[in-house]
């Protein structure tokens, strides 16, 4: 497969960009950093793959314009078919001439390649190929083996060390994994849990006792409880015999009283607080009489001025305006002297514009700003005209201080030209002969390097021919070094051996001892024994030597070929050196000298040429320093006159206008000789004379004012006082006296209001003296009535009376104690009759001695039980506490918890060890069986670019790849060089983008700059491997270096590569350009 | 016949460990667990105290009697003392879990509470008024193993009331338990009873709606992640024709939800957590007031499958969702996060290529040979320590190796496209 076209819509700097015609073979772009290189392999992957996943620091090439990435690719495929592919960011769109195809489809031509495995072969970029520089060796190897072994090889080692680290974080052969620890746990459970079993027969054993004695405290409960009532009831009849026996006294006494039960109650307290009552009442009376003469008595004394209090009105009015009376007193004296100042300054403004001003000619004078604008417009002209001479007068002077030192300047260049000699030699002559003495350096340098190179050649094919000599040495006889006599000798040996002993032996033992010929054909097996290991032996030495044979003879025909080649190309070499020698001859005739033995020689030569072309350019420079400085004083010179001219013109003008602002200044009446800003301070005074006459008219009106407000407030307080009959303090009214008009006014208000107090606290005290006479009288009648419900005749009987019924109220109070307290000891009022018959028939000595037994009884029966209950509660309490055990219970949820957790860890190591195991067996079948081809591929193309000065190869049932030198030295990887590790891991990429193409179709290769780091010599051997593979399949190469492209170019001429396609093109900022 | 009620449970376990609480669990849902047999059960019994049951029937394994548990014999003595005074009988039949053998604090039963011999099934006739409502017959299991059918041993069909027939047996082989008391429908159809009370299987489900009506009330509390969804018991309400209506009602305190997730729609993190979100809530409305014990299986391929297989799925996903979680009653509780999410690659393609993450997946599908899984086992036994999982992995299926052996793969390839992208 192979890009035939593409068009970028928008991608980085790409915009609406696109190329077409793209050949099968190599196309090399070339562009210097950021012209969008990498941008344009950016896009490939794009294309193919879609947007890369977003990430921090990762350029993700937005387009400059618009939103989306997006863009079309014309695939063509070895069989000729076409693919079209669009792409807008995910969006992926296939057709092949046909129409329409599903997307997936894209997929299935690149032979299922993903993006990963894209990225490691086939688009490869700097970065990839400077990371090998800082691995270490097992990185590097891996690496290496990234791209033969597409993705997932490279991170081999760090994988399995990873999976051996959590496997042995799960489970190690002894402790210390978390299945170990696990599992030692569930021991520690399984032992406590079989210890708790043991409590539960325990528990049945004392259930079984508590309820022995359960049933035998209930039967002591009843009896006890039985006592309990008895002893209850004898208690109770000792209890209730007091209160029996007051209950029969309270009854009788209750009996002989009945006369004064129906006495009031409290009926002589009543009598005392009406008494009292009535005292107070007459006492209250009293008081308020004497207080009513003494309000009468003040009344009389009290006497307000009506006067006054008829001119209430006016005199708040004018105290209203007080403050206004005392502000216009203060201030009528100060305006006056205001005014009397004002007056002065005007007189003293007319006086400084001159005794002939006078109020009616400042009214007249002229002061607009019309006029003041026209002298601002004299004052700015003439300002303006005097500047302008004295700057012309300043440059006139200038200007002849510069002819004068231009006249030097030209005497002095004038002096060097004529010092120097005019160069013998013609100028074109000498130019004619370096342009010939330039093409001579590189043909005399190219003959030097093709002897060096033919040198290197005749060298190398004399290693060859060693190398091929020492090949044609016979090899090794090793299948000589055992003879065919000895093979065979020591079987012969131990036949004759066994021969004599078998005579031996018949002619001295009797017959029939058949155990006798066993150590017979024993010797003879040792002997067959023998001689078939030294023939096997011998066989494997002859199978060495013929292997050893063939492989000395395929490696002679493979030198022998590299022989004729080597040889081929020293006679190339030859030849092109003639073709340059005659060239050389040429050249040095047409420059007119001997033909050089070294390019040193002719630098030498054309170093004089440009000696004499540089004193030709400079006696031009000086010749031409001489014409400028003649130029420049005549310049001058015209310069100086001219700037004399205008500074007379600019004194005349100047002069003009001076008269005529004189003409003007007179008409309007002011002296000649004023200059036009004298005239301005002029006007001000003016103006400042006549704003003294407006301050004065103000403060003249003001005064005025104020004198007519104080009058007519004098006026109107002279008229109060007169009608108040008072006189004014002074000869006229003023504030004081209105304050003293104040003073009477509160006064007789005063009086009036305390008048008017009096006269209501009078009226209220003689409404109280009635109604304190009402209520003696209802009092007095209270008690007639409180006597006549006691049935007393006097007060006298009223209180014995009183007597005989607070003894009734006693008796009553403790025969209703005594009832009460029987009825409660005996919970009713029916149980109460029958408790007061019991006490009536009972005898209290035989039940105490009843009580006393019973109570001894009861204590006993108390003590069995209260132990017994102890009994009870101890079991209860030991079963509740083995019932309430949930130890149990909690150990068997965390095994339950352990078991679980111990399964899924389980899982998780047989997973890992499986994991482990799958990416071991790969690797090892990989290494078996797919590292060969790849590192065979490898190793033709860095043959190609090393020139077969290294072999690579990847020894069967051993990791890794090995290197060997021309004289089959192996070299570690340590040893290799950062060139030579970096050409290895291109061969070895290279090769994997072979073993691709050998299952799916080649795809296209894209290298961004991938020779940076290499010599021009490793370069020109990349060029012939990349253009090798560009015969099979379409590249892309990237490069920033120009001098790349000429490498290719070269290459691309010899015989090898020819009718590879090749195209070249130019990228700079975007943009896209064959080359030619 | 009178029409009444009655109550079928059966599988209590009480005080039974629960499985799937390996997961860090705070205190307050490890609590709850703990209880919620219990919990169960108190529930079945307030339901037939509420329901004016006659009887409440117990069809077996009402503990574990190898776990020794005093605890759970007082807890379910307090438990039937308490229907018993709320005039429900109760019949007890014994399954394999606590056998009449097995060990026992022999504590002993209130009045009311009967509990069926294990040499012959035993009737017993439940009154009302004075006269017959349905006759109990039962029988327990004398041993753990009972390989005989139960079933057979009842007599034939007599005249009399409504008859209820309580057994613990495998119904049908059912492969999935073990195969004690074996019988099969025709042997409980010729078993003479109305209804067939049975345990053994923990899931809820009535195999025959009548002729007689057979039923597995299932367990009362869900104890693991095979027992998902409601569970409860049977209410059975006998109408005068004798007539039944078995109604389920759930009595579990805490629900179990094992659930996949297939990320394949989602595109980022956030996506994720915001649907877990959602998920959790509406199971959380689904469990109606109980608490829930989630298992939640990250499953499919997407572009998400990197980003998960760079988190800590404990600490990144299940502990923002379990935030607030355990103070609650109602709580959903997050136990573990499985991540069985697939990178977006196509294995069988990937085989076919000739490079080295090719060549790990060839040598995978080669270990896939007809005496799978002996070469799996033959690789493991070559580390030593090995020895110590040996138990472990012993009960294995082959679709047990089948997954190890593709999670193995998925493992290999997915470190070293990730080691390789650095």
């Amino acid at each position: 497969m192979h890009i035939e076209a593409f068009h970028i819509d928008g991608f980085g700097i790409y915009q609406n960009a696109g190329l077409d015609g793209l050949p099968q073979g190599l196309v090399l772009l070339t562009g210097e950093n950021e012209s969008g290189k990498t941008t344009l392999l950016e896009f490939f992957r794009f294309m193919f793959f879609g947007p890369e996943r977003r990430a921090p620091g990762r350029n993700d090439y937005q387009p400059l314009v618009g939103q989306s990435r997006a863009g079309r690719l014309v695939l063509i495929n070895q069989d000729g078919r076409r693919l079209l592919v669009e792409r807008r960011e995910n969006k992926l769109t296939v057709r092949d001439d046909n129409g329409l195809l599903p997307p997936d489809a894209l997929n299935a031509r690149l032979g299922g390649v993903d993006r990963e495995t894209f990225r490691a072969v086939f688009a490869v970029d700097l970065k990839d190929l400077q990371g090998l520089k800082v691995l270490d060796t097992q990185q590097v190897r891996s690496l290496i083996f990234a791209p033969g072994g597409g993705v997932g090889a490279a991170a081999m080692p760090r994988v399995l060390q990873r999976l051996e680290q959590e496997l042995a974080d799960l489970l190690k052969p002894k402790k210390g994994g978390r299945l170990n620890d696990l599992f030692s746990r569930l021991e520690e459970i399984g032992r406590e849990l079989r210890e708790l079993e043991a409590g539960a027969a325990r528990f049945a054993e004392l259930q079984a006792a508590r309820e022995a004695l359960e049933e035998g405290l209930w039967q002591r409960k009843g009896e006890a409880c039985r006592l309990e009532t008895r002893l209850a009831r004898i208690r109770l009849l000792a209890q209730a015999r007091e209160p029996w026996v007051t209950l029969g006294t309270a009854r009788e006494r209750l009996e002989e009283l009945r006369e004064v039960a129906d006495f009031p109650p409290d009926g002589l307290m009543e009598r005392q607080r009406l008494k009292q009552a009535a005292a107070e009442l007459q006492e209250e009376r009293e008081r308020l009489k004497e207080e009513a003469d003494r309000l009468a008595r003040e009344l009389e004394g009290l006497a307000p001025d009506a006067l006054l209090l008829a001119e209430q009105r006016e005199i708040e009015a004018l105290l209203a305006e007080e403050k206004r009376f005392e502000e216009v007193q203060t201030r009528e004296p100060e305006e006056r002297h205001a005014l009397e100042q004002a007056q002065a300054e005007v007189r003293r403004r007319l006086a400084e514009l001159g005794p002939e001003w006078d109020e009616s000619r400042l009214a007249r004078t002229d002061t607009s700003l019309t006029l003041r604008q026209e002298v601002l417009e004299y004052g700015r002209r003439l300002a303006k005209a005097e500047r302008r001479w004295e700057d012309l007068l300043s440059r006139e002077g200038t200007l002849a201080e510069n002819v004068t030192a231009t006249q030097k300047e030209f005497e002095a260049a004038q002096a060097r030209l004529e010092a120097t000699p005019r160069p013998p030699e013609e100028q074109s002559v000498l130019q004619g002969r370096r342009t010939v003495l330039r093409r001579l350096l590189p043909l005399v340098g190219r003959r030097e390097l093709l002897a060096v190179k033919l040198q290197e050649r005749h060298r190398a094919l004399a290693e060859l021919r060693a190398r091929l000599d020492s090949l044609q040495e016979p090899a090794e006889a090793l299948g000589q070094a055992i003879p065919r006599w000895l093979v065979v000798l020591p079987a012969l040996v131990a036949a004759g051996v066994a021969a004599g002993m078998a005579l031996g032996w018949g002619f001295f033992r009797p017959q029939g001892e058949g155990w006798v010929w066993l150590p017979l054909m024993g010797l003879l097996l040792l002997g067959g024994l023998a001689s078939a290991g030294l023939g096997a032996g011998r066989r494997h030495l002859s199978r060495r030597e013929a292997w050893e044979r063939q492989r000395r003879e395929e490696e002679r025909q493979g030198l022998a070929r590299r022989l004729e080649g080597e040889a081929a190309e020293a006679a190339r070499l030859e030849e092109e050196g003639a073709r340059l020698e005659a060239e050389v001859a040429a050249l040095t005739q047409e420059a007119e000298r001997e033909l050089p033995a070294a390019s040193a020689e002719v630098e030498a030569a054309l170093a004089e040429v440009d000696q004499a072309l540089e004193d030709w350019r400079r006696w031009q420079a000086w010749e031409q320093e001489c014409l400028t400085a003649a130029h420049y004083l005549e310049d001058s010179r015209r310069r100086w006159q001219q700037a004399r001219e205008e500074r007379e013109e600019a004194e005349r003008e100047l002069e003009g206008l001076r008269r005529e602002w004189g003409a003007w200044v007179q008409e309007r009446g002011f002296p000649a000789a004023m200059k036009p800003e004298n005239l301005e301070v002029f006007l001000r005074l003016v103006e400042a004379a006549r704003v003294a006459v407006s301050q004065r008219d103000q403060a003249r009106e003001q005064h005025r004012r104020t004198w007519e407000a104080l009058r007519e407030i004098r006026t109107r307080l002279a008229q109060v006082l007169s009608r108040v009959g008072r006189e004014p303090q002074e000869g006229e009214p003023g504030p004081a006296d209105l304050r003293r008009v104040r003073r009477d006014l509160a006064e007789a208000e005063k009086q009036a209001r305390r008048r008017q107090e009096l006269l209501g606290r009078l009226a209220e005290v003689q409404s109280r003296i009635a109604h304190l006479e009402k209520k003696e009288a209802a009092l007095k009648e209270e008690l007639a009535q409180l006597r006549i419900k006691a049935g007393a005749r006097d007060d006298a009987d009223f209180e014995r009376r009183a007597a005989r019924h607070q003894e009734w109220r006693e008796w009553r109070r403790q025969y209703d104690q005594s009832l009460l307290k029987l009825t409660t000891l005996a919970g009713s009022e029916t149980l109460r009759e029958e408790l007061e018959r019991e006490l009536a028939a009972g005898d209290p000595v035989a039940l105490s001695r009843e009580e006393e037994e019973l109570a001894r009884r009861l204590a006993e029966l108390t003590e069995t039980i209260s132990r017994e209950e102890r009994e009870v509660g101890r079991l209860t309490q030991e079963l509740e506490r083995l019932a309430a055990e949930r130890r149990l219970g909690k150990l068997l949820q965390e095994q339950a918890d352990l078991k679980e957790q111990a399964a899924r860890l389980s899982r998780r190591y047989v997973t890992a060890a499986l994991s482990r195991h799958l990416i071991e067996a790969a690797r090892q079948v990989y290494e078996r069986e797919h590292q060969p081809r790849v590192i065979a591929e490898a190793d033709r193309f860095l043959r190609l670019m090393t020139q077969s000065r290294y072999r690579l190869f990847a020894p069967v049932g051993e990791g890794g790849v090995r290197l060997e030198d021309a004289t089959h030295r192996h070299m570690e990887e340590v040893q290799w060089s950062a060139g030579l590790a970096d050409q290895v891991y291109l061969a070895v990429r290279l090769g994997m983008a072979r073993e691709f193409g050998r299952h799916c179709e080649p795809l296209p290769l894209i290298l961004d700059d991938v020779l940076v780091k290499f010599d021009p010599r490793r370069r020109r051997g990349a060029a012939r491997v990349i253009l090798a593979c560009a015969r099979d399949q379409q590249v892309l190469f990237f490069s920033s270096h120009p001098e790349v492209e000429q490498i290719f170019r070269d290459v691309a001429r010899e015989p090898d590569f020819q009718g590879i396609p090749l195209k070249y093109l130019h990228l700079e900022a975007g943009r896209m350009a064959w080359a030619s | 016949m009178a029409a009444f009620t009655f109550v079928h449970c059966a599988d209590l376990h009480l005080d039974a460990p629960f499985e799937g609480l390996a997961g860090v669990a705070p205190p307050g849902v490890r609590e709850a667990l703990r209880q919620a047999t219990f919990r169960a059960f108190d529930q079945v019994v307030s339901l037939a105290v509420a329901e004016q049951a006659a009887f409440l029937v117990i069809a077996g394994d009402v503990y574990d009697s190898a776990h020794h548990s005093l605890y759970a014999q007082i807890r379910f003595r307090e438990a039937v003392k308490r229907a018993a005074a709320g005039g429900v009988e109760v019949f007890v039949a014994h399954g394999n879990h606590d056998p009449l053998s097995a060990w026992e604090a022999r504590l002993r039963l209130p009045e009311g509470v009967h509990r069926f011999g294990g040499e012959a099934v035993e009737c017993r006739v439940v009154g009302r008024g004075g006269a017959e409502l349905a006759r109990v017959c039962g029988i327990s299991f004398p041993v753990r193993e009972v390989r005989e059918n139960l079933a057979a041993r009842f007599p034939r069909r007599e005249p009399g009331p409504f008859t209820v027939g309580v057994l613990h047996a495998n119904v049908g082989g059912n492969p999935a338990h073990d195969n004690y008391a074996p019988c099969s429908l025709a042997d409980l159809e010729a078993c003479g009873v109305d209804y067939v009370a049975l345990g053994h299987v923990h899931a809820p489900q009535v195999l025959r709606q009548e002729g007689p009506c057979v039923v597995y009330a299932g367990t009362t509390q869900g104890r693991n992640l095979r027992e998902t969804g409601p569970r409860g018991c049977f209410v059975v309400q006998v109408e005068e024709g004798g007539r039944l209506r078995p109604r389920f009602v759930p009595t579990d305190v805490v629900r179990w939800s094992l659930e996949d997730l297939d990320i394949g729609g989602l595109a980022s993190l956030d996506d994720l957590l915001e649907a877990l979100q959602a998920r959790r809530e509406e199971l959380r409305r689904q469990a109606e007031g109980r608490g829930v014990i989630w298992r939640l299986n990250l499953t499919g391929r997407g572009e998400l499958h990197d980003r998960l297989s760079r988190l800590d799925p404990e600490r990144e996903l299940a502990e923002p969702l379990r935030e607030g979680e355990g103070e609650r009653p109602d709580f959903v509780w997050l136990e573990s996060v499985a991540l069985d999410t697939r990178p977006v690659l196509d294995l069988e393609r990937r085989r076919q290529l000739p490079d080295f993450l090719g060549e790990v997946l060839r040598v995978g599908g080669s270990l896939r040979s007809p005496e799978f899984p002996r070469e799996l086992l033959e690789v493991l036994r070559r580390r030593g320590e090995f020895r110590h999982l040996a138990s472990l992995v012993h009960d294995w299926t082959p679709p047990d190796w089948q997954a190890v052996l593709a999670a193995a793969e998925y493992q290999a390839v997915d470190l070293l496209l990730r080691e390789e992208e650095g």
